[in-house]
């Protein structure tokens, strides 16, 4: 890797750059790709990093191997995890201790460690490569799978797979017009949830009057659970910077900020050394490759709400102002940050900007759906076997998603729900899963495609006390300004709670149904606008919970404390007194080899007997 | 030269300044839109929502609240829809639910169609309307309170909960806020919380004969006129507030609209709260 960095101060010199870096690479024998994104460094990746420097240098094979930390490969949950080329052999769940086996067999003799392979769950095979892993299979990673072919700390991995080429040809061959043109024909529309078109934000930002115009990365992802933005501005951040480059030439802005949640050290530092790095190639600054475009960009740490992600949040944030939503009757793109004009987009709508440009606007509209083009990572969790990020076309069925991807439900027990949309989406039920990955098609569904979250829901879910949960996240992360927001979710998190605890009645059905509509219709900001809809959907879905816990004072998944019972099974019980011992409230009496009774005025539902009985002999009513 | 648009608010061709707003203007011409956060003269957040209108566009129907929203050339808006008025009362049922010893909350409500409360009373001192965080920061330039927390936990004090010595004492943070109103003497006592409906301007009253009047006004005459503590201090409100109006001429429910009539002895929020905010602010004048 050259010592000095030469600047680039054209096209000519970019192209230049890259084939000396590509050449320099081919001297290396293997390469060791580990991951080391958040997930993977907290299984102690950044260990196992160490351990193959000391094991290389300590068998002075330093020359020939080349060893590289990436981001995040999306199957955090086998982390950490390595591929090994040639042959692009795929292991997982490593130690600092197999570096020495790995270097000794695989490396030096070119035999695979069976031990470390991954074993796909449905036939129990281990497998040999990434691409023949399920969870990869149904994939199609077109931003996620350049995360292991850079090192997230090195420009000139990401100058070596073609990176700011899309820059150079946009500076080169496009007018800012064209480029508006050509991300209006891809289709592509915003990752942040709203799904808004992002060529005619672009195009109404261009023409908004005004000099001083700015382009900002809503890298603030607050859902829970969500990690796609992450990844790519951790694994990748020139990809966004070079997308955010292209759009501030599109739009005429010369200054960029890139928002980041506040819980994001890793993704902060690796953005803030992209930046620098750019600094000092040039291509970041003024002048850029000779084109006459100057631009430059700052990081802001977050405000650390959930709410800091709107817009007009995350522009008061961003101009040191608490951080809350105002009311946007003139939009963002006419008056944003520091009354100026503005454009705001997704880390992973920037991110697909740059293979716009480089592919064509054809080839990303070829993906998708007729409304909704390209591809989405989305972060796959709750009680599925496969979890992890997954990306793929749009208008792929929510069920390929789950089963084939995500391998189904947890313990064999059946799917009943799927949520997608972060916080403030929608439950859909089982029957619904071949719904497209679409966000005409979801939101018709009384859903959202949102910023991409799915949790999966098994059997022993109970849907009104997911909307519970829902709610009482919203609640705690209301801003509180406005009163549709703040009193009606508080409401409606009341009348759940009843619900939930045994109290309800009938007409509060009623009233939370206009209660939602009152919130949704009324609000001020997006967060109060969406709220309802974890209420809405399993109200629509999943009546007869709601009913059943009302009218019968019954929780059927068994989940709700105020409205179950533990009790034991005196046929099965064969009185071996595991539960009596295990229940921390002495709420079990009974003699050894006779059937035990719960005391149902002690026992706390604490649930523990349940999972220690081993003859399924504990029943919830 | 100032710019004027033609809009249509109901149904009526209105002409109206540029630069103004939906509720500034239809106040003006007499349409009165029910308001709670909005003072005039004083920067608009839409915080309370019940100024909400339907501002048609391109056919489509936007609720968006009228006093953050500018007039434009060729504007549709409705501001009496059944959808509107619904989901007015609704909000406005969620405000009296959580204030309901408040006259001021209580009117807004009558006005807003709400007949009754489905959800348990809360006694709350502050409805965050944000009246005295705007006059305090914008007429004043004094800072001397502000919101604090996030959602629930959201409430006005002083900075470090102590009042500052820049605090100017003017006394128009309690001027603006709707809960220093005195209730009626009636059952608003904590521990019985409903609303009786005995007193004219209570909930009883929209179902009566003064259905779709504008209790604001009509009660003006009513009620809180006499009670109004008229003096220095709010004649050098008016004075102050008057020059710098958006609008070209003040509407003329100018008085009734801004200042709630205020008695400082026996208001509600003051005798309740031990920690009220406004308890140790002694008018100076
Ligand atoms: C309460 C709330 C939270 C949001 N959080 C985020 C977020 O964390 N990340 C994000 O990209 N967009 C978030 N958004 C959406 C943004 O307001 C905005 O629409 C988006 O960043 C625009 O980018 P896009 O067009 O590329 O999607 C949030 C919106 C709301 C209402
Ligand atoms: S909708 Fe909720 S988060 Fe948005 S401004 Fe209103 S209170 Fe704040
Ligand atoms: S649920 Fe908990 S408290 Fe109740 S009987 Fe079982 S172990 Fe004891
Ligand atoms: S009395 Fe003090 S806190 Fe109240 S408006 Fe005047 S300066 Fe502000
Ligand atoms: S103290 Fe009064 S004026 Fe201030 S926000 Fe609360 S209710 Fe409004
Ligand atoms: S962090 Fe390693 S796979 Fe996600
Ligand atoms: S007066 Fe418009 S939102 Fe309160």
């Amino acid at each position: 890797m050259p010592k000095v960095k030469p600047r680039v101060k054209s096209v000519k010199d970019l192209t230049e750059l890259r084939k000396r870096l590509r050449s320099s690479v081919k001297n290396f024998k293997s390469k060791l790709t580990i991951c080391g994104g958040t997930g993977c460094h907290a299984s102690r990746s950044q260990d196992v990093i160490d351990a193959f420097k000391k094991e290389l240098k300590k068998r002075k094979l330093e020359e020939g191997v080349w060893v590289r930390a990436t981001g995040c490969h999306g199957f955090c949950e086998q982390g950490p995890l390595m591929i090994l080329e040639p042959g692009n052999i795929f292991y997982c769940g490593l130690k600092p201790g197999d570096a020495g086996e790995i270097i000794a067999e695989t490396i030096l003799k070119g035999e695979v460690i069976e031990r470390l392979l991954y074993t796909d769950p449905v036939t129990s095979k281990k497998v040999r490569t990434e691409a023949e892993i399920p969870f990869y299979r149904a994939q199609d990673r077109q931003l996620l799978a350049q995360n292991r072919h850079v090192d997230p700390c090195s420009i000139e991995d990401y100058i070596a797979i073609g990176g700011y080429s899309a820059l150079a040809k946009t500076l080169t061959e496009f007018s800012p017009e064209k480029v508006i043109e050509e991300v209006k024909i891809s289709g592509l529309r915003g990752r942040g949830g709203g799904g808004f078109p992002t060529a005619r934000k672009w195009a109404e930002c261009r023409s908004a009057p005004g000099e001083e115009k700015y382009v900002i990365c809503n890298a603030d992802e607050g859902d829970p659970g969500a990690y796609m933005d992450r990844s790519i501005l951790e694994g990748n951040p020139h990809l966004v910077i070079e997308g955010m480059m292209i759009g501030a030439w599109a739009i005429g802005a010369r200054q960029g900020y890139i928002y980041v949640r506040n819980e994001y050290p890793l993704a902060v530092k690796h953005a803030r050394i992209a930046m620098q790095q750019a600094r000092e190639y040039g291509l970041l600054g003024d002048d850029i490759l000779g084109g006459g475009f100057s631009f430059d960009m700052e990081i802001c740490r977050g405000g650390g709400a959930f709410v800091c992600g709107e817009s007009t949040a995350l522009m008061a944030s961003l101009e040191g102002k608490v951080g809350e939503p105002r009311p946007k009757d003139v939009h963002t793109v006419a008056n944003g940050l520091w009354h100026k004009p503005t454009t705001l987009n997704n880390v992973e709508t920037w991110a697909n900007v740059p293979p716009i440009i480089s592919n064509g606007a054809a080839w990303f509209a070829g993906k998708g759906t007729r409304g909704s083009k390209g591809t989405k990572i989305f972060a796959l969790t709750g009680r599925v076997k496969n979890t992890g990020l997954v990306e793929v076309a749009m208008g792929t069925p929510l069920r390929t998603i789950v089963f084939d991807i995500g391998g189904g439900a947890i313990n064999g027990r059946a799917v009943k729900a799927v949520q997608t949309g972060g916080p403030s989406g929608g439950c859909l039920p089982l029957d619904r899963l071949d719904l497209p990955v679409d966000f005409d098609a979801l939101y018709d569904a009384g859903s959202m495609v949102g910023s991409g979250g799915i949790v999966v829901m098994d059997e022993k879910t109970c849907m009104v006390d997911v909307a519970k949960y829902f709610l009482a996240f919203l609640q705690d992360e209301s801003c509180g300004k406005c009163v549709p927001c703040r009193l009606g979710i508080d409401r409606m998190l009341e009348i759940v709670t009843d619900i939930t605890e045994g109290r309800g009645r009938p007409e509060q059905i009623d009233l939370l149904k206009e209660l939602a509509d009152t919130v949704a219709s009324a609000s001020l900001c997006g967060l109060g606008k969406t709220a309802p809809n974890p209420v809405l959907s399993t109200l629509r879905y999943f009546p007869e919970e709601y009913e059943a816990h009302v009218n019968e004072k019954r929780c059927p998944a068994g989940v709700c404390r105020e409205l179950i019972e533990y009790e034991i099974d005196a046929e099965k019980c064969n009185g071996c007194g595991t539960c009596r011992r295990a229940c921390p409230y002495d709420a079990i009496k009974g003699k050894k080899k006779e059937a035990h009774v719960i005391a149902s005025h002690k026992c706390q539902k604490c649930g523990i007997c349940l999972s220690e009985c081993k003859f399924d002999s504990i029943i919830v009513t | 030269m100032r710019k004027y648009v033609t809009l249509k608010i109901d149904g009526a061709g209105i002409r109206a300044p540029k630069g103004s707003s939906v509720l500034d203007v239809a106040i003006e011409y007499g349409i009165c839109i029910p308001h709670l956060c909005h003072v005039p003269n004083l920067s608009d957040i839409g915080a309370c929502r019940l100024c909400i209108v339907e501002n048609i566009v391109n056919g489509r129907s936007k609720i968006t609240t009228s006093c953050t929203l500018g007039v434009e050339e060729g504007m549709v808006i409705l501001s009496n829809t059944e959808r509107i008025k619904k989901l007015r009362r609704n909000i406005a049922e969620l405000l009296v639910a959580q204030a309901p010893n408040s006259r001021a909350i209580q009117d807004v409500a009558v006005r807003c169609g709400v007949k009754e409360v489905r959800y348990p009373f809360r006694n709350n001192d502050c409805v965050l309307c944000g009246r005295c965080v705007r006059v305090c920061e914008e007429m004043w330039q004094a800072r001397a309170i502000g919101f604090v927390g996030r959602g629930k936990d959201r409430r006005v004090d002083f900075p470090f909960g102590v009042r500052p010595d820049f605090c100017k004492k003017c006394g128009s943070c309690i001027y603006l806020c709707p809960m220093t109103i005195t209730p009626c003497d009636g059952p608003m006592k904590p521990g019985k919380e409903y609303l009786c409906g005995k007193c004219e301007s209570q909930l009883s009253m929209a179902s009566g004969a003064m259905e779709d009047t504008c209790v604001w006004c009509e009660l003006g005459k009513g009620f809180s006129v006499h009670d109004m503590v008229i003096n220095e201090r709010l004649l050098l409100f008016m004075m102050i507030s008057m020059p710098i109006s958006p609008s070209s001429t003040l509407p003329k429910h100018f008085f009734p609209l801004t200042a709630y009539p205020v008695s400082y002895s026996g208001s509600a929020a003051h005798d309740q709260g031990e920690n009220c905010f406004l308890r140790p602010i002694v008018p100076v004048f």
